[in-house]
């Protein structure tokens, strides 16, 4: 019975269908027919009784249609699941054969994604080593930092003592210690050496789980703060570099700032310490007051509840959260240590890896933005590279994979093989980036101007690997997938005989990426172009301030032998010399240009500001603005008297917000809980760093204010400073001294954006090669494909120019458009990245000139060797290829 | 040629819908709602058997090797397009050894006096 196709009829068809899809194909290819005929069948007899049998017809055909057709699915699946592992080592087997015949190919494709997928290891096995790694200690993720939280400042340390006492009293830790870092010297014979000293709780080594190499770590009774014990725990890089590893050591003695300790162990081969560089020697809290004898508050400092701040660690107990241990600590912080954790929120419980740190969140997603961004268009580069030089082999290819469609091959098992192929080449690519990834880091930093942190451990690690091999599968999806399904696409005849006239579609997917390329590389060498224009300029921005000619001598008091009070002393009286000598000098604390920064309150009476801002403030006394050629633009300077009567000098940006009639002078604020006058007006300065600006204050400086170890700064004249040295080793002859010219000092305070812009330099470098040896490979190989056309044309009396320009013409638009492409992405780098182009114009005159003559000499030299290979294709031999 | 022994006991005992299915396509050559229909007359109307679960039925059937497609169409049949389906000779002799089975149990529940009266 023929089926005429009246309305309902064919809808029903339309619906039957529709169910039956939900079986698998194979199952369809068999019954389909079948069951088509029996459903029209039943349903015909369903509609004959009425329109409740109709209703319960469909309800049950669905339901059929739902239940079986999906379990006949899953049963499939289990077998084609079997089928496809099967297949596997074959389609490995075909893919090495096949990429194997093709050495050149293979070997250009590889390093195409070498580069990509290597880079990017690199900068992602960089990036888990600083920010993502805790501690190399054994069970890491229960070791935690604990922060005191506070409502406008942040994150803050913890007393000494809360340390002992959270021990003693917290059930979610099991255990606590505190640590401080110090410069020290070791003595070493003749002379001295610095070394990394880390002042510990008892219990460090056994919380941290660190083994000793030899001898033992701290033991009860070693860290009595009233009874300090001069015991030492010496690193194991300094047992073998300077005592040659001898075992004898332990159980000797060494001195440290001229005190003698007692060696008790040394540490783990693997072990670096928990600071920012590596550590060479651990000593007891408590032997603070042996290393520091001539500070009186060093007792208070360990054991007063409310001194703050400091480092406070702890372990986890096993199955504690990081919420709960939280909980508890903060209840002990806030009984125990009442006026520290005043204005505290709670203890914040915080892992040990970089990232972990909220603080510190914010600045390093912008670089993880940046980084992977700039990184990642080099890898979406190299795939279409590769994706394009797939598509040309594609087409070589075309005979056979249109030969294994025409005897069966289904297309999904086509794909699947060539996608094999491109896997093996990706993963090959990331296997060997994965031996690189550990190298290209230091290179990098080499790049910047210097040098790894000690205590970083490159090797990959699991995440490292599982990042590998994703980008990998990645890049292989990326640049395979096109390629694969364009060559499959084709229909059979055209294949087979070898030409196609439905070639317009591959070439716009080749334009495409060609267009991508040129605008990556377009982008990159822009922004690198950009950046290293603006730190052009920034060398030669005023900054408000003289910086050549002008020297920062820093002096370091031998600490053993000055309390605060006599440092105090030593520079009132130095500087009082110096100006009696008529040497033009001034005092500071705060290196210009230096990272160091100091904030306090700032209130203004009548001024609503909450929260009240913390104000930039720079210690500074005698001829600090004299040196610095800043004047005052309102008011006096600095005075001797000022230091009590609590004056204070104020820069015109804080004056403009404030009092912005121009009154500044003589008001009167509140800092801390000090009134200070204000009594002059400077003009900005940028201090702080290059392109720093806001507003700062200025107080009398005051040696020893910032705390111990500070070492203040004596700015002078370049040719003065070789007397203010003599003068300083005249009054003490132990004195660390250390000048540097304060143009140095910029030149250093610009030195990460420096590194930054060699970075992206290199990237852009890198991305130019790949998308010019990408255009060369396109050119070139559609002469090859057009010899025919060429020649025919040649023998036609085509002239050369016309020649080339056809060559060209195809992949000229997609270049243009990507050029286009690429300004506008560089534009909106260029805004994003304005803060590091020092008030470069975006449109730099200069950087773009630079890169569109790199841009065109690059495609000269793309097109020149397959434009003249096209000029001098002989006709009559291709005319003879018939 | 005729299954083994092993063969066909591999596949007893045979569900009530499967035998039914059987011995239906054991008429001769069948198509998918063929069979429906005479398993549906045959049981005056009691077993209804629906398409999909009909249809599974077949492909175990089919990949079991009890039944096959055939080429030959019957005569009367209204040139369906579906496939036809008949028993091969391991499908003859699993019906042959379930029926001489289910035999067996009527007679043992007879002589036991259990046995209902057949005819309802």
């Amino acid at each position: 019975m023929s089926t005429p196709s009246s309305g309902p009829q064919s809808q029903d068809e339309f619906w039957i269908d529709r169910l039956l899809r939900l079986y698998p194909s194979e199952y369809r290819e068999r019954f389909a027919e079948g069951m088509k005929e029996m459903l029209l069948a039943r349903l015909a007899d369903a509609r004959r009784e009425g329109r409740v049998a109709t209703a319960v017809f469909w309800m049950c055909s669905v339901r059929d249609a739902a239940c079986i057709g999906l379990s006949e699915q899953s049963i499939s699946m289990r077998t084609s699941l079997w089928r496809w592992i099967a297949s596997v080592p074959q389609d490995l087997r075909y893919a090495v054969r096949s990429l194997g015949s093709q050495p050149v190919f293979t070997g250009m494709t590889l390093l195409a994604l070498i580069v990509g997928i290597g880079v990017n290891t690199g900068l992602f096995t960089a990036l888990n080593a600083t920010l993502f790694r805790p501690w190399d200690v054994p069970d890491a993720k229960r070791v935690v930092h604990l922060r005191s939280l506070h409502p406008r400042v942040g994150y803050g340390g913890l007393p000494i003592a809360s340390a002992a006492h959270f021990e003693a009293n917290a059930r979610t830790i099991e255990g606590a210690f505190a640590q401080v870092f110090s410069q020290m010297t070791l003595d070493d014979g003749p002379a001295e050496r610095p070394v990394e000293v880390a002042l510990v709780s008892r219990g460090y080594f056994d919380i941290l789980g660190v083994g000793m190499r030899a001898g033992r770590s701290f033991i009860e009774g070693e860290d009595v703060p009233g009874a300090p014990a001069p015991v030492v725990v010496m690193s194991h890089g300094l047992w073998e570099d300077r005592y040659s590893a001898d075992p004898d050591v332990v159980g000797g003695s060494v001195r440290i700032e001229g005190v003698t300790f007692t060696v008790v162990g040394i540490a783990g081969e693997r072990f670096l310490g928990t600071g920012s560089g590596t550590t060479d020697l651990w000593v007891p809290l408590g032997s603070l007051l042996l290393l520091r004898p001539t500070n009186p508050s060093n007792l208070a400092r360990l054991t007063d509840p409310e001194w703050c701040c400091y480092d406070v660690f702890a372990r986890l107990s096993p199955g504690t959260g990081h919420d709960q241990a939280a909980a508890e600590l903060s209840t002990l912080f806030r009984r125990f240590s009442v006026g520290a954790a005043q204005d505290s929120i709670g203890i914040a419980v915080i892992g040990t890896a970089l990232f972990d740190h909220p603080d510190e969140r914010p600045r390093v997603a912008r670089i993880l933005a940046i980084s992977l961004s700039a990184f990642g268009a080099i890898l979406l580069l190299s795939c279409a590279n590769v994706s394009n030089m797939l598509l040309a082999r594609g087409t070589a290819r075309q005979r056979e994979i249109s030969v294994r469609l025409a005897i069966g091959a289904s297309r999904g098992r086509v794909i699947r093989q060539l996608l094999t192929e491109s896997l093996l080449l990706a993963g090959v690519a990331g296997g060997v980036s994965l031996l690189l990834a550990p190298v290209l880091p230091v290179l990098a930093m080499r790049l910047r101007g210097q040098r790894l942190p000690g205590n970083l451990d490159l090797t990959p690690d699991g995440t490292v690997l599982a990042y590998a091999v994703g980008i990998s599968v990645l890049a292989a999806l990326a640049f395979g997938l096109a390629p694969a399904m364009r060559s499959t696409r084709l229909s059979v005849g055209e294949n087979l005989s070898g030409h196609s006239s439905r070639i317009s579609r591959r070439f716009r997917l080749e334009g495409v990426l060609i267009g991508g390329q040129v605008a990556v590389s377009v982008a990159l060498l822009m922004t690198a172009g950009l950046l290293l224009r603006g730190l052009d300029r920034a060398a030669s921005l005023d900054l408000g301030f003289r910086t050549d000619g002008v020297s920062a001598v820093s002096v370091l008091l031998p600490r053993n032998r000055y309390d605060p009070a006599g440092e105090r002393a030593f520079f009132d009286e130095l500087l009082q010399r110096f100006q009696s000598g008529g040497v033009q000098v001034g005092m500071t604390s705060l290196v210009p240009l230096g990272n160091a920064r100091n904030f306090t309150d700032f209130v203004v009476p009548g001024a609503a500001m909450d929260p009240a801002p913390l104000m930039p403030v720079h210690d500074v006394a005698a001829g600090y603005f004299d040196v610095l050629e800043i004047p005052i633009s309102v008011g006096r300077s600095f005075r001797p008297d000022d230091r009590e009567l609590g004056a204070i000098i104020v820069n015109e940006s804080l004056a403009r917000a404030y009092w912005p009639d121009g009154s500044a002078v003589s008001r009167s604020v509140t800092i801390g809980d000090r009134q200070r006058e204000i009594v002059g007006v400077v003009p900005d300065a940028q201090l702080d760093g290059v392109g720093s600006r806001g507003p700062m204050y200025f107080s009398p400086f005051t040696a020893n204010s910032q705390g111990v170890g500070v070492p203040p700064v004596i700015l002078v004249t370049s040719d003065g400073a070789a007397s203010v040295v003599a003068a300083v080793r005249a009054a003490e002859s132990d004195a660390t001294i250390e000048t540097i010219p304060l143009s140095e000092q910029a030149d250093r305070s610009l030195g990460g954006a420096r590194g930054a812009a060699r970075i992206a330099a290199v990237l852009a470098w890198v991305a130019l090669l790949l998308a010019t040896s990408g255009v060369y490979g396109v050119i070139s190989y559609s002469v090859e494909q057009r010899r025919r056309e060429i020649g025919t044309r040649i023998a036609l009396g085509a002239r050369p120019r016309e020649v080339v320009g056809l060559v060209l013409r195809r992949t000229g638009r997609p270049v243009a458009i990507g050029l286009a492409a690429g300004l506008l992405i560089s534009a909106g780098a260029s805004w994003a990245l304005r803060s590091q182009l020092y008030g470069l114009n975006p449109l730099d005159p200069t950087a773009v000139a630079g890169v569109v003559t790199i841009l065109v000499l690059a495609g000269a030299a793309a097109c020149v060797i397959p434009a003249r290979r096209a000029v001098r294709v002989d006709p009559v031999a291709t005319l003879g290829e018939g | 040629m005729p299954a083994s022994r092993d063969a066909i006991e591999a596949h007893l005992p045979v569900t009530p819908a499967v035998l039914d299915i059987l011995i239906a396509v054991g008429e001769g050559p069948l198509h998918g709602y063929a069979v429906a229909q005479a398993v549906r007359s045959r049981s005056e109307g009691h077993i209804r058997l629906e398409t999909g679960p009909l249809y599974r039925h077949l492909k175990r059937l089919l990949d079991d090797g009890l039944v096959e497609e055939s080429p030959e169409r019957p005569a009367e049949s209204d040139a369906r397009r579906g496939s036809h389906y008949r028993l091969t000779s391991l499908g003859l002799g699993v019906v042959a050894a379930e029926t001489r089975r289910l035999g067996e149990v009527v007679a043992l529940a007879r002589r036991m006096g259990l046995a209902a009266e057949p005819g309802r």
